[in-house]
């Protein structure tokens, strides 16, 4: 069977559904679960729903939200193979992906779960966990913010386990995994770790336990 | 009958697994989320795992992944089956089911031509306890009833075959996965399965 594929161009929507290539340039809705091969979005896009799909690739936003019929349990998420978004990305559960690639921010209900999860912050993000192979959070701007006054590119997660994993500007109350680095702005709970540690003498970590 | 659990740490220590592979494999649902039973400890948030169905589990998936790419391993652990036929003689020949299985079947007026997976699994799970010696042939036929008539309402989701006798009185029955059972004191519990043990073991068979 094959597919169709959709274009919205300037402002328009859709009731989801299945698609081949779903492509969105301006502003779109889709009230239901969308699947498709690709997801590609430049202006904004909203999900009344779930988005599964191989690529996604936002420049803009993408937020997903529960149709208002729907099943309390079904909290839509994402999954796909790739995920980049350059802007903001919502999403009320959890977003799944191989490669998860976010400049911008990001707010997940959920788990976070991808091989490679790469985060450059700009503005307040949020995530309730993080778990992957490799895991990178980096400030957008050069210099790390003093303190934690400023929120203005920052993330805050309950819970981070990964392989490899490099923070700044993160706020969590736990952190475990292989190796782990801690640079500069973070506020950390604790942390545990099973082959090397360092952090940055600009970040606070409560206690750390070496497995 | 409370669980034996295990926590993340322990797992990955004693398994030698990482973090990314426990989160990989839980994404290509290897292992399935039912089985990531969150408490919160004194240190935030830890995760268990119920220990007599992970720690096979992640053997199987280092032994076997090798020969199969994850999304076929995916294939073999997911508790739905798939479309197959099979006549008798194909059941016999790959070694499924054996002739006096078959009788059996035949007896309860079950006998088809051609057998679904479902049946096939039917067949696959009375010629396992027969064998094992775990039920009679009369439990055999109840068996046959009570997976016949009610294995389907799982449809797919992960379930238990209870088999339980008291005064030499036997009873099946099928509990949601996961589920807690007590009984009264003069209940011996023969065999408590799940049969998402067997569908995995017949799809190595038929694939």
């Amino acid at each position: 069977m094959n597919k169709s594929n959709i274009n919205i161009m300037g402002e328009g929507s859709s009731s989801g559904g299945k698609f081949g290539r779903v492509k969105v340039m301006g502003e779109a809705v889709f009230t239901g679960d969308l699947k498709c091969e690709t997801f590609k979005c430049t202006g904004t896009s909203e999900i009344e729903g779930s988005l599964l799909s191989n690529e996604i690739k936002v420049t803009g936003t993408l937020q997903l939200r529960s149709s208002s019929g729907s099943p309390e349990e079904a909290v839509p998420g994402v999954k796909g193979e790739t995920v980049k978004v350059t802007g903001e990305l919502r999403i009320p559960g959890g977003c799944e992906a191989e490669e998860f690639k976010l400049r911008g921010t990001l707010e997940t209900g959920g788990m976070l779960s991808a091989e490679d999860i790469e985060i450059k912050l700009h503005g307040s993000s949020r995530v309730r966990e993080m778990g992957g192979s490799s895991i990178s959070v980096k400030s957008t701007s050069g210099i790390p913010l003093a303190g934690f006054f400023n929120n203005g590119g920052a993330l805050v997660a309950d819970q981070i386990e990964g392989d490899r994993i490099y923070l700044e500007n993160t706020e969590a109350k736990s952190v475990r995994g292989g190796h782990i680095e801690i640079g500069p702005g973070c506020r950390i709970g604790s942390i545990e770790y099973r082959h090397s540690l360092q952090i940055d003498k600009r970040s606070e970590v409560g206690t750390q336990l070496k497995m | 009958m409370s669980e034996d659990l295990i926590s993340k740490k322990e797992l990955l220590d004693l398994t030698g697994i990482s973090y990314g592979q426990l989160y990989r494999w839980k994404r290509k649902n290897l292992i399935p989320e039912e089985w990531f039973i969150r408490k919160s400890s004194f240190t935030g948030q830890e995760t268990y795992f119920p220990r007599n169905q992970i720690l096979p589990r992640i053997d199987k998936i280092l032994n076997m992944k090798d020969g199969l790419s994850l999304d076929e391993l995916a294939d073999v652990f997911s508790p739905t089956l798939g479309e197959v036929q099979l006549d008798r003689h194909q059941l016999i020949d790959r070694n499924i089911v054996s002739e006096s299985s078959l009788e059996l079947f035949k007896e309860a007026g079950k006998e088809q031509p051609y057998y679904n997976l479902d049946q096939t699994l039917l067949l696959f799970v009375l010629e396992k306890l027969l064998k094992s010696g775990d039920i009679t042939r009369e439990e055999g036929k109840m068996l046959i009833g009570v997976l016949t008539e009610h294995y389907h309402h799982f449809s797919g989701k992960p379930c238990e075959l209870v088999l339980i006798r008291k005064m030499g009185v036997p009873a099946f029955l099928l509990a949601g996965g996961g589920s807690e059972l007590y009984f009264d004191s003069g209940v011996k519990v023969v065999l408590k399965l799940p049969m998402g043990q067997f569908t995995e073991e017949l799809k190595l068979k038929i694939g």
